[in-house]
């Protein structure tokens, strides 16, 4: 049975995804509830809210509402709205009420941009799916309506995809523009930190896509399918892994061709719990710069294209406890929350690297910046205080 | 009176000072309960991670449903669920409540059943199925009237009742600064009690055998009235006020309700010239400086409004997303006196825009505060601990206070752990 969570908060759902993907733009964003779930949102999963003016809002759903299906009510909302906001669009984001109710949140989308003449998107989102399956759907929707054809492409131009203050800390994520900056890669879209609707328009203008988290991989195929951009899989942490990954990034777009990070191979003594594509970018962190073997936990479920027996679908509290404690690993990396799950007669290392999607502003701590040269000045920080008995031949 | 969309049904802007106790906070009140919730696991994030700003995190787990099982229905699975989880804690509760969210109340789920089998199969354990559906804001029992029911029903009859009087509805109790400490001492040496002084649940009995129930809240005014009913106690509703005049006529109300012939009444005149003086002194301090009111920080914000209107307080704006029944003469009054003062939804859609920025101003709410950007705050959250002349006394103390401080708001949403 692995639907009891007895330790570990409920991590970001899809529409949370949804939102968070569109925060920068000028849109209406109205997440069709009766208020938890934009709480959960504004409350847990935006790290952005305070202070900024993105329009966010609950619809207010209510059980009569819901009992008749009235659509008109939600409709009518937004229209008022829109007529005073003047968004250039609108997004209207399933919760699991609409689920169970069959609200046609795509058909009162299109029923909405019939009268308003401003482009308005519905999202099946349900709140049975995490953050990722939100950005993804939200960054292809996107491009299926804002991203123009073009024959001009920037040879040097690349997109990111899958970056999300849901996973990455704003040092992180300007750690990993200035990677590109500093090796004359022009970053022509950021899927989703600092997008702009010029930049969703541009999009197709890149010579490859760096998928840097597994919100990213959905996004990237289409890409590949519609415009025929590659893309990469995996993300620069640790010194040399970042040297790999400008290397590999200047190739795929030489080859123009796609490539995903290979397999470890090894004997794990450590588990990175997180999202599949970062778990898998601190492995090959780990392995090329200590020389460190580990297994990629992914706690929101397998990753589309990346196999083996490394990777560990660990979609459930009852899993990541059993890898936890199941005696293979002398250290864990993940966030402080996943601390709870160690059992008393389980000894092991423990590095804290808090995602926001996990333990949102409760860990009490700042995400190190791992990108480059940043894990090799707090990694070793860690096997120096704290492992260097059971892991000596460390640094 | 500026009416920007008042009181229109809109698409709800939410606040970073948006939000209060939550159910979960609310139900932990209940002594050596624990908390499952069966639901999509979307549905649980905020009260977890609320759970665990405020160190309640180990008593609260998730049985998640997805949506072949909400398709099948999920009786069976709760009582799975509970087994299950039964089997992984420690120490085995006193009370359970089952929650269960929003969309339960459209497939039907028999909560009866379910309740009272998972009694049959627990009976050292106390099963309440409850709610946290937002979805039914607006009907009879929405989630904090209905968690307030499940909570008080936990209480059996006794057979006597004694000299104890409960506050019902407050999640805070009244001070012990509080003359009504006083005055219950003295008119036939009762006690007031509160759910929040007992962390046992045997203990926690006496509430059954008070004599009576002072209601603070609306929110507890149907657990109130199901207490009448089922254990014989009566109840009095008096939201707490601010306005010396109604605060007289409250402890009338009181000194009538615990029916105290035979002791001399209280006598107040120590406290009304303690609450003048404290007025007459934030008056001095804060002058004709603007006030802006907002209904996190109390519960009738128009009362308020009023009644700092008559001191003589210059209040401009009221942030109220809609006027409860307790305070609809209050709204009124100020609709016909006060022309100047602004009624504002902190919910409206287009307070996204900013637009009306007032950092010189006092806020007495934090919503109030986000929205005007004032630079001085009261720290004030639904009535908390506060009632009559001492309530007076207290929120004029922290009026003065906060004029002396540019307050961070952001550090005071955190602290106080908001949940939606």
């Amino acid at each position: 049975m692995n639907k009891l969570c007895v330790k570990l908060p409920p991590f970001s759902p899809d529409y949370s995804g949804v939102c968070s993907a569109i925060f920068d733009l000028n849109c209406i964003a109205v997440i069709h509830d009766a208020s938890g779930c934009t709480g959960n949102y504004t409350g847990y999963d935006e790290p952005r809210w305070y202070g900024s003016r993105s329009a966010v809002f609950c619809s207010g759903l209510r059980e009569i509402d819901a009992v008749l299906g009235d659509d008109e009510k939600l409709i009518q909302k937004v229209l008022q709205a829109a007529e005073s906001l003047k968004p250039d669009f609108i997004a209207i984001i399933g919760s699991p009420v609409p689920m169970v109710i069959g609200a046609d949140l795509r058909g009162i989308a299109a029923d909405i941009e019939l009268r308003t003449k401003i482009p308005c998107i519905g999202f099946d989102t349900t709140g049975t799916g995490y953050f990722p399956d939100g950005i993804a759907e939200a960054c292809i929707a996107l491009l299926e309506r804002f991203t123009l054809k073009t024959d001009e492409k920037k040879l040097s131009g690349v997109n990111l995809l899958g970056v999300t203050p849901l996973l990455f800390g704003s040092e992180t994520i300007s750690s990993l523009k200035n990677v590109l900056l500093q090796n004359d890669l022009e970053l022509v879209a950021s899927f989703c930190e600092g997008l702009t609707m010029q930049a969703i328009q541009n999009a197709a203008q890149a010579s490859l896509n760096l998928v840097v988290s597994q919100a990213g991989i959905q996004p990237a195929r289409y890409l590949e399918k519609k415009f025929g951009i590659p893309y990469l899989v995996g993300a620069p942490i640790g010194k040399k892994a970042q040297a790999d990954w400008v290397k590999s990034i200047f190739s795929c777009i030489e080859e123009q061709a796609t490539q995903y990070p290979g397999n470890c191979p090894g004997n794990a003594e450590i588990l990175i719990l997180g999202d599949g594509v970062l778990c898998k970018a601190w492995q090959m962190g780990l392995q090329s710069e200590f020389g460190v073997a580990s297994d990629c936990g992914c706690i929101f479920g397998a990753v589309p294209g990346l196999f083996g027996e490394d990777m560990l679908d660990l979609d459930s509290e009852y899993k990541i406890s059993e890898a936890i404690n199941s005696g293979k690993y002398t250290a864990v990396i993940g966030d402080p929350m996943f601390r709870a799950l160690i059992r008393p007669d389980t000894e092991l290392d423990f590095l804290d690297y808090p995602i926001y999607c996990v333990s949102s502003k409760m860990s009490n701590q700042k995400q190190e910046n791992c990108i480059g040269e940043g894990l090799n000045s707090y990694y070793p920080h860690f096997t120096k205080a704290e492992r260097a008995d059971s892991l000596g031949k460390l640094i | 009176m500026c009416d920007c969309g008042i009181f229109s049904s809109s698409l709800q802007y939410v606040t970073p000072a948006h939000g209060g106790w939550g159910v979960v906070r609310v139900g932990m009140l209940a002594p050596e309960s624990y908390q499952l919730f069966v639901c999509p696991f979307a549905c649980g994030r905020h009260g977890a991670l609320g759970a665990i700003k405020h160190g309640l995190k180990d008593r609260i787990s998730y049985f998640y449903i997805d949506q072949s099982d909400i398709i099948s229905g999920y009786d069976d699975l709760i009582l799975e669920g509970v087994d299950e989880l039964l089997g992984q804690l420690d120490k085995r509760p006193r009370v359970l409540f089952v929650f269960v969210s929003c969309l339960d109340d459209l497939i039907g789920t028999d909560c009866d059943a379910v309740e009272q089998e998972l009694g049959r199969r627990n009976p050292d354990i106390q099963f309440r199925l409850a709610h946290m559906n937002p979805i039914t804001m607006g009907s009879d029992e929405p989630p904090q009237v209905g968690i307030q029911k499940r909570i008080y029903s936990l209480l059996a009859k006794q057979p006597r009742q004694d000299n104890g009087i409960n506050t019902i509805g407050n999640l805070v109790a009244v001070a012990d600064g509080c003359e009504l400490h006083k005055m219950l001492k003295l008119e036939g040496g009762q006690v007031l009690r509160h759910i929040s002084e007992y962390s046992g649940f045997d203990e926690w009995q006496d509430m059954a055998r008070s004599s009576g129930n002072i209601v603070l809240m609306p929110s507890g005014v149907r657990a109130a009235r199901d207490m009448q009913e089922r254990c014989g106690i009566p109840y009095i509703f008096l939201p707490v006020s601010y306005d010396l005049e109604v605060i007289a006529g409250q402890y009338l109300s009181i000194h009538e309700f615990i029916n105290s012939r035979v002791c001399a009444a209280y006598d107040f005149s120590s406290d009304i010239a303690g609450a003048q003086a404290a007025i007459e002194s934030a008056l001095k301090r804060i002058g004709d400086f603007p006030i802006f009111i907002d209904d996190s920080a109390v519960i009738c914000p128009f009362g308020l409004a009023k009644a700092l209107n008559k001191y003589g307080f210059c209040v401009r704006r009221v942030f109220v997303q809609e006027v409860i029944p307790a305070d609809r003469e209050a709204f009124e009054w100020v609709r016909a006196n006060m022309p100047d003062t602004e009624v504002i939804q902190p919910q409206h859609y287009d307070t996204v825009n900013f637009d009306r920025r007032f950092e010189k101003s006092l806020a007495i709410g934090f919503n109030a505060a986000y929205i005007s950007g004032s630079r001085h705050i009261v720290n004030a959250v639904a009535d908390e601990g506060m009632f009559g002349y001492y309530g007076v006394k207290e929120l004029m103390h922290m009026m003065e206070a906060a004029m002396d401080t540019a307050a961070d708001l952001c550090a005071l949403i955190e602290d106080y752990g908001m949940v939606v």
